[in-house]
């Protein structure tokens, strides 16, 4: 997994009229390049059904899947670099979560990269970004103000296993710091993604840290984007950096439990 | 009688010249360029402080009050007698209140409408059987583009009367109907179905989540409810896939959707309809028999 995992995010040369193609977990990719133009096509299989690189003979996208761009022929070069969702992403423990006054929880939690498929001169010309799993949408907030999310089933981890790495999945960790005097008992985090770059270690994508801390159900949580690379990881370098850059702390509402949900 | 009209007419315009005339026209075509600027600059700083219907209003307000203004000016430089004037023309200014009346009424339910802000310019409302996109809203009237590309002109008093709906006023809309299903079926199974067939439509969200529930015994079906929330950008996906897709998974699992449908029966005393089955293929009538009662039937 090594190999391919540090390949696919690499400058690639390709030539006129080749056919390229990539896999990042679910997501298949093909690219082609003409001396006028360049062309993408994608194919996404469920993640939950299994998924891998496509097979040698699998067959190239049909006329009708290819998007084309109009380019010059000023380069050759592409590059597929991870992003995180466009959205804030509601994580969803698979039960609900509780962490004692004045205690904090460091959760490490998978999200699902997008891709951004950059060609062009210094490879700024964005083509597309692609999910590499489309994950479902959601609400967060009330009727009236809240804000359009992905919703994400997450285990909220305690720990990380090399076992469990995925090539199209990002580890977030997550500290919950629990400011208030009763219990901080949760079902919904939302985490706004944007701030956050991506990292790559050995075999695994990272994010920074994120850190949410609690103030009641009346207050909005005070939540701070850590600067760089978390710090128990080997990290090799930054591959994506974050949609919406900020250093600092921001006042967001960000759990939703018992006393949440019921609102709406 | 025309006689006595002349008088009148010529004591308004006594002492006129040429030269007051021409003046007086360089004063109107001046007065009414700088009322256009006056007019614009108020819109562009109002722009920045105030809705697009405020600064509208602040516009068409700057430029007609100008507007008087710059007519008295231009009638007393041609030497109009004012007061002639308004004197010959009182009855005619109670003829034109009378005839204004209704464009009265529409002015000020446009200022109500303005202040009261119940939509705003892109907003999709309905009012009666007419729904669209607001185009403008003056101080007269409301513009409205349909979805079939139709302008509607709705008089502002009529908006002020009429019940008016915002469709598009809350950023989350719920898709609402009823779903029939054969008596036969498993009600669990059914609602089983309905909250997956919900959960896998890309469009609906996962919360809010889905309402579901079996609502009434209908004559021919057990009727469900179903109420899905979904953006308001969305709306038309979800009202094209989600029955659709509904039907799709029902013939899929084999639920029945009845048609409207009745049972005769003749009472519990009496025996029941004959009935014969014709073997032959469906629509031909060759063959067919006439069903014939049997002896005692009634």
């Amino acid at each position: 997994m090594n190999g391919s995992f540090i390949e696919v995010w690499r400058p690639t040369r390709i030539g006129v009229n080749e056919v390229v193609r990539r896999s990042v977990g679910p997501l298949s990719l093909w690219l082609k390049r003409t001396s006028q133009e360049w062309l993408l096509a994608t194919r996404r299989v469920p993640e939950e059904v299994g998924w891998g690189p496509p097979l040698p003979g699998a067959p190239e996208p049909h006329e009708d899947e290819w998007l084309r761009w109009t380019a010059g022929d000023e380069t050759s070069m592409f590059r597929l670099l991870p992003v995180m969702p466009n959205r804030p992403v509601v994580l969803r423990p698979e039960s609900t979560l509780a962490v004692p006054p004045t205690r904090q929880a460091l959760l490490f939690v998978e999200i699902p990269i997008w891709v951004r498929i950059t060609a062009g001169a210094e490879l700024r010309f964005v083509l597309r970004e692609e999910p590499t799993v489309v994950l479902p949408r959601t609400w967060f907030g009330d009727l009236a103000s809240g804000e359009l999310c992905y919703a994400l089933t997450t285990r909220a981890r305690r720990s990380v296993s090399p076992a469990d790495a995925r090539i199209h999945r990002a580890v977030c960790p997550v500290r919950v710091q629990n400011a208030w005097t009763a219990p901080l008992e949760f079902d919904r985090l939302c985490v706004h993604v944007a701030h956050l770059s991506v990292y790559t270690a050995a075999a695994q994508l990272w994010t920074n840290e994120v850190r949410v801390t609690f103030r009641g159900p009346d207050d909005p949580c005070q939540v701070d984007y850590a600067e760089g690379a978390p710090s128990a990881e080997t990290i090799t370098g930054i591959l994506g950096e974050p949609r919406a850059p900020t250093t600092r702390s921001l006042l967001q509402r960000s759990f939703a439990g018992l006393w949440g949900f019921k609102q709406l | 009688m025309w006689m006595s009209a002349a008088i009148e007419w010529s004591e308004v315009f006594k002492g006129t010249t040429v030269r007051t005339v021409i003046v007086a026209v360089l004063i109107a075509v001046a007065g009414y360029a700088l009322l256009r600027s006056a007019s614009a600059l108020a819109g562009r700083l109002a722009r920045q402080r105030l809705t697009p219907q405020a600064t509208m209003l602040v516009r068409k307000m700057i430029f007609y009050i100008g507007a008087v203004i710059l007519l008295i000016v231009v009638l007393q430089q041609v030497g109009v007698n004012l007061g002639a004037l308004l004197g010959a023309a009182g009855i005619a200014g109670i003829a034109i209140g009378f005839a204004s009346q209704t464009s009265l009424s529409n002015l000020v339910s446009g200022i109500f409408l303005i202040s009261e802000k119940p939509f705003a310019v892109g907003d999709w409302i309905q009012v009666g059987g007419n729904n669209g996109y607001v185009l403008s809203i003056d101080l007269l009237s409301v513009k409205i583009r349909t979805h079939g590309n139709q302008y509607i002109r709705i008089p502002n008093e009529t908006l002020l009367k009429a019940e008016v709906i915002n469709i598009s006023r809350f950023p989350l809309r719920r898709f609402e109907f009823m779903v029939g299903v054969a008596y036969k079926e498993d009600v669990a199974r059914v609602l089983e179905l309905l909250f997956d067939v919900a959960r896998k439509n890309h469009f609906v969200l996962e919360e809010p989540g889905p309402l579901i529930y079996m609502k009434s015994f209908g004559d021919s079906a057990l009727e469900f409810f179903v109420g899905v929330w979904h953006t308001r950008t969305d709306w038309e996906e979800v009202r094209k896939t989600l029955p659709q897709e509904i039907k799709e998974r029902f013939d899929a699992e084999g639920i029945e959707i009845p048609f409207p449908h009745r049972t005769l029966y003749t009472g519990a005393a009496t025996a029941p309809f004959p009935i014969r089955i014709v073997a032959d293929a469906p629509g031909s009538t060759r063959g067919a028999v006439p069903a014939t009662p049997p002896e005692g039937a009634q």
